[in-house]
């Protein structure tokens, strides 16, 4: 898989343990995460020019069931370990 | 018997008539000072094409007859006969947002004109480029209110929403366009949110169908008797959002041009459709996108347009355009090579940013990071199941 994120600062860096996030809303209006997947990243590129991080993924899924799972929702990608070393 | 008098019939205004005011035509003398010497055809409509490049008198009367046998939807305030350069030197039009009685923009008819080129005169390719750019920049920050946006969202800590179901295109005519719509729905949909979070510090509290459904919910559950009351959350619990984004339409209209002396003025509407079946290429696209955005609070609404010329990725330095170009796996090298293949996405991102530039004039800062989230989390703005667009390969 594939990850574009718009930013204009590299948050992260090689090593660093991700996880790809999907939230929604529940009943009450507060935030539900998901996990979409978790990855060491190793494996990115950040354009500083042009404000581009691109991400690649070990995994890789069925675009048509992730489509259908998370059309609609919106994605974050976080950092949740750093690089210990 | 007595004859009924005929009842007189109210003459209809035509439809899609562009009406233009002073204030329009004062913009058009003043822009036409900007374009000196030859012809920029810069027109738009579902039914008109756009053109572009040194327009002689055989181009001017194919326009001409285009205009007056086509779709009457152009009012001609400035004819000049002073020779061929100047043919047409008038401007056509200009602005065909046509909108509601209740101020939505229902539909896009004609936007532009002919705007005199200064650099059509030069052969340099990326020189032109670069000033139909700038073009696109300056009737983008021109035909908005910008003073207007700013003092829109002037709540802090709001938050807004977008009707993705609204999304749409009023009309496509190319089938790069067409096949890749959800893509490019989703995509500026994201975009939006990432600006609008990211220059006003707002908060999008999730897609207005599932906050509508969840109301309804509860309200069936509170009237319920055989449902525990306390379960229900009380009425109010969701914040109904201060801004939505809606009707948000994009627009990607193609042009042709002519390998020879005639012109695709003068060839059937259809035959556009497909490239290079006659002409040389696809030369240019323009792309608008449109958009309103209500306040909830006040019931005020502002609609928000942006233009987009296929320009070479260089001269767009914003990430919105290197997410799409690199999505669609385009490259510097590519876009030179071949130029027609790219040109649809390439206007699109354009636009993208543009409107980017609205929100960021506008905004209170700089882009930078949504404050209300975690500062170790950014929003992913493009999901990708090909890893050949990977960056490396596309050089």
């Amino acid at each position: 898989m594939q990850y574009f994120v718009f930013t204009t600062k590299n948050i992260f860096n090689k090593g660093d343990k991700v996880a790809i996030i999907c939230y929604d809303f529940d009943a009450d209006g507060n935030i539900k995460e998901e996990i979409v997947e978790e990855f060491i990243l190793n494996d990115y590129e950040y354009y500083e020019d042009e404000n581009l991080l691109v991400i690649n993924s070990p995994h890789n899924y069925n675009e048509e069931e992730f489509v259908k799972k998370y059309k609609k929702k919106e994605l974050l990608i976080k950092k949740i370990e750093e690089d210990k070393n | 018997m007595e004859e009924q008098p005929i009842r007189e019939r109210k003459e209809r205004e035509p439809e899609g008539v562009v009406r233009i005011t002073e204030e329009i035509r004062e913009k058009i003398k003043y822009l036409s000072k900007f374009f000196k010497s030859r012809f920029l055809v810069y027109l738009m409509s579902s039914q008109a094409v756009f053109f572009t490049g040194k327009m002689g008198e055989v181009h001017a009367r194919s326009l001409d007859r285009f205009l007056n046998n086509g779709p009457k939807i152009v009012e001609v305030i400035d004819k000049s006969n002073e020779g061929e350069n100047v043919q047409l030197a008038g401007w056509k039009d200009v602005i065909g947002v046509r909108r509601g009685v209740d101020g939505r923009i229902k539909s896009i008819d004609l936007l532009g004109g002919i705007i005199t080129l200064e650099s059509a005169n030069n052969s340099d390719p990326e020189e032109r480029l670069l000033e139909l750019a700038i073009l696109a920049k300056k009737l983008t920050l021109e035909h908005n209110d910008i003073n207007k946006i700013r003092n829109f969202f002037n709540r802090e800590n709001a938050t807004f929403t977008i009707n993705r179901n609204n999304v749409r295109n009023l009309r496509g005519g190319y089938s790069w366009y067409q096949n890749n719509f959800n893509v490019i729905r989703d995509y500026t949909s994201h975009l939006i949110t990432d600006f609008l979070g990211e220059a006003f510090n707002m908060r999008n509290v999730g897609d207005i169908s599932s906050m509508d459904y969840r109301t309804r919910e509860r309200g069936y559950a509170r009237s319920n008797p055989e449902i525990n009351q306390q379960t229900v959350p009380p009425k109010g619990t969701i914040e109904f959002p201060d801004y939505i984004v809606d009707n948000v339409s994009i627009n990607l209209i193609p042009g042709y041009e002519s390998g020879g002396s005639g012109t695709t003025l003068s060839i059937p509407r259809e035959r556009f459709g497909t490239q290079g079946q006659r002409y040389e290429a696809l030369r240019y696209v323009q792309a608008v996108i449109t958009l309103d955005i209500y306040n909830s609070r006040t019931n005020e609404r502002i609609s928000i347009i942006a233009y987009g010329i296929p320009v070479p990725y260089s001269y767009n330095s914003s990430g919105s355009y290197s997410i799409f170009t690199r999505y669609f796996g385009i490259a510097i090298s590519n876009h030179q090579n071949n130029y027609s293949q790219f040109a649809g996405p390439l206007a699109i991102a354009n636009a993208i940013d543009n409107l980017k530039s609205i929100f960021c004039f506008s905004g209170k800062k700089e882009l930078g990071y949504y404050e209300h989230f975690d500062p170790n989390s950014v929003p992913v703005t493009m999901v990708s199941f090909n890893k050949d667009n990977r960056p490396d390969s596309q050089t």
